[in-house]
């Protein structure tokens, strides 16, 4: 990927993230991957298109995704329902559409397409022929993390 | 004899002859024509035979997927085999149909579009040879065989490979052939001597230090090395073998190129002019894999723009270490370090903390963070540049990245490895300029 995209998406992630949950949010080690890999439990995806074409995944346990609900809602959430769902999909929203933002500032024109939710267990996510970077973030109510696999246009 | 029984024997004849040559036909090939020569596939896997136009365009695929196409419902993929094995080919409108080959593969159908579909053959399996070099464009891991009919050769594809190869995963070879070597070098303990087992101690802790695996590649530059680090190591009052990572640094110390993670100087810059012959190519692509901070893939850029004016080029740089290919397209560079030609061409200008790159040259180059392990989806390239690359990856995994180098360069095309590293490969023919050795990529 791009060497220019990264940085966009780490700030981005972290400064929403710590802003809406009010809690400690912590960068892990970014790092690459192409082969499967699991999904946590509930799972955002954001398209991109423009200049480049990808998307963006935003992946957590369900537990994790009803405690970002409850604090972006300001009351507990206990299961999940079309609430948590709509919130999780506004959080993925935030962090892309801030990212996008900042990619803009530096000459890169990308699009997004509406976000989609996916929820199950014992569900794995491949991308064939193209490599994600994958931004793991600590909060205390549990592990995000962001797949984002995108390409320049041919 | 009466006619009659003459006739009956004439009967018997022709049937027993019609039974043998029945025998004799145990194959039979669908046959088509690829870039004016003829291949054929074994009509098992062939599903059908189709002509399409207005495949629907799919992202993130390798260049040689044209995109899907609906068969009645069934969702296939299209393969354009030209693109495939690096042939020329012209880029057609969208809505002209196309002859395609439908295949029926283990997993999967796929869609291969070919240049024109003649007709099926039936073959005697055995009058199949050998695959041969001579016969094919494309790459001979993925031919069968040659067979002759009707004083046409046909070269026989084995399209489960083409189309699986990209499944096989680096790693799992990898791991086969380290566990491999021991009965090799059971044999050679036979008559191992002192100096063998130093040698052999020396690139254990090379790999497990630094990750430099010793192979044939640089065994040359090794042998050399260990003598000169024999005398060192007496001067030093030390032992021979390498303790720490430190040890491991200081013996590698000399095995990075000229003007490794620096800018080229003047000389080296003209031995590489001198490798590149004028073209009519529009484009001409470049890959420097691992390329760090990106010295090489700048000096690469400022070299073909100031020999090329005219032509696009276009630089990919890569690297599996985050911080260093998040530095390169921000490079500050000292004053003194800059090359003449880089400040003469206005490649760069001057800020308060050094010399920094302008947007022209910036331009040419896209860094990319990857691990070229992952496999890299780039089109046809015309030099790669991969100077102390190969040498960090052990001997199966520098095999195949050959492999993939040699797909990707195209006929006539330039490798550049490292200074003290040396090919010993099929297909790569040696080009010197100065003290310089790159290699001329020959397709087969």
């Amino acid at each position: 990927m791009r060497v220019e995209y990264i940085n966009p998406f780490v700030e981005a992630a972290f400064n929403i993230l710590t802003e809406v949950l009010k809690t400690e949010v912590k960068r892990g080690e970014l790092y690459l991957k192409s082969s499967s890999m699991p999904v946590l439990g509930i799972t955002a995806i954001v398209g991109l298109a423009g200049d480049v074409e990808g998307r963006v995944l935003f992946d957590m346990a369900e537990n994790t995704a009803l405690e970002v609900a409850s604090a972006m809602n300001g009351e507990k959430i206990e299961k999940n329902d079309e609430l948590t769902k709509a919130t999780i999909t506004e959080l993925a929203n935030m962090i892309t559409a801030q990212a996008v933002t900042k990619l803009h500032e530096i000459g890169f024109q990308f699009d997004l397409t509406p976000p989609a939710i996916f929820t199950g267990n014992n569900m794995e996510v491949t991308d064939v022929a193209i490599e994600a970077l994958i931004v793991p973030i600590q909060t205390t109510f549990g592990k995000i993390e962001i797949n984002v696999a995108i390409r320049e246009k041919k | 004899m009466s006619s009659v029984e003459n006739e009956l024997e004439n009967i018997v004849q022709e049937q027993e002859q019609q039974e043998e040559k029945k025998t004799r036909i145990d194959f039979k090939m669908v046959t088509f024509s690829l870039a004016g020569r003829d291949y054929g596939i074994d009509i098992m896997k062939v599903k059908e035979i189709s002509k399409a136009s207005n495949f629907t365009i799919v992202p993130n695929t390798p260049p040689y997927v044209e995109g899907v196409h609906n068969l009645r419902g069934e969702i296939i993929s299209i393969i354009n085999l030209r693109k495939m094995f690096h042939l020329t080919f012209d880029e057609k409108r969208k809505e002209e149909a196309v002859d395609i080959l439908i295949l029926r593969l283990e997993d999967n159908i796929i869609g291969m579009i070919v240049d024109s579909v003649d007709n099926v053959v039936g073959i005697d399996s055995s009058t199949i040879q050998p695959r041969h070099p001579l016969f094919a464009d494309i790459n001979m891991k993925y031919i069968n065989g040659v067979v002759e009919v009707n004083k046409k050769l046909y070269v026989i594809l084995d399209v489960e490979r083409v189309f699986g190869m990209e499944e096989e995963s680096l790693e799992s070879k990898a791991i086969v052939s380290e566990a491999a070597p021991p009965a090799g070098t059971m044999k050679k303990q036979e008559t191992v001597t002192g100096a063998e087992l130093e040698f052999d101690f020396i690139k254990e802790t090379l790999a497990t230090f630094k990750k430099f695996y010793i192979s044939d590649l640089n065994e040359d530059w090794a042998h050399k090395r260990l003598s000169e680090w024999r005398k060192i190591r007496k001067t030093q009052k030390k032992g021979v073998q390498l303790e720490s990572i430190e040890d491991a640094e200081s013996f590698l110390e000399e095995f990075y190129s000229t003007y490794s993670n620096m800018l080229w100087g003047e000389e080296y810059k003209k031995q590489v002019e001198a490798l590149l012959k004028d073209t009519k190519k529009s484009a001409l692509n470049v890959w420097c894999p691992n390329c760090g901070k990106g010295y090489d893939a700048y000096a690469i850029a400022a070299i073909l723009r100031l020999r090329f004016p005219k032509q696009r080029v276009k630089v990919w740089a890569s690297d599996h270490e985050l911080l260093n290919i998040s530095a390169a397209p921000n490079l500050v560079l000292p004053v003194q370090s800059v090359p003449q030609y880089f400040i003469e061409a206005q490649f760069v200008q001057k800020t308060e903390s050094g010399y920094q790159f302008v947007k022209s040259i910036k331009d040419i180059i896209l860094f990319e963070y990857h691990d070229i392990l992952h496999g890299t989806p780039l089109p046809e390239l015309d030099i790669i540049l991969a100077r102390d690359v190969l040498s960090f990856y052990n001997p199966a995994l520098q095999e195949k990245l050959l492999e993939q180098f040699h797909e990707k360069i195209t006929d006539k095309g330039i490798l550049i490895i490292g200074t003290h590293e040396k090919l010993k490969k099929a297909g790569f023919i040696e080009m010197k300029s100065g003290n310089l050795i790159a290699y001329r990529n020959e397709k087969d």
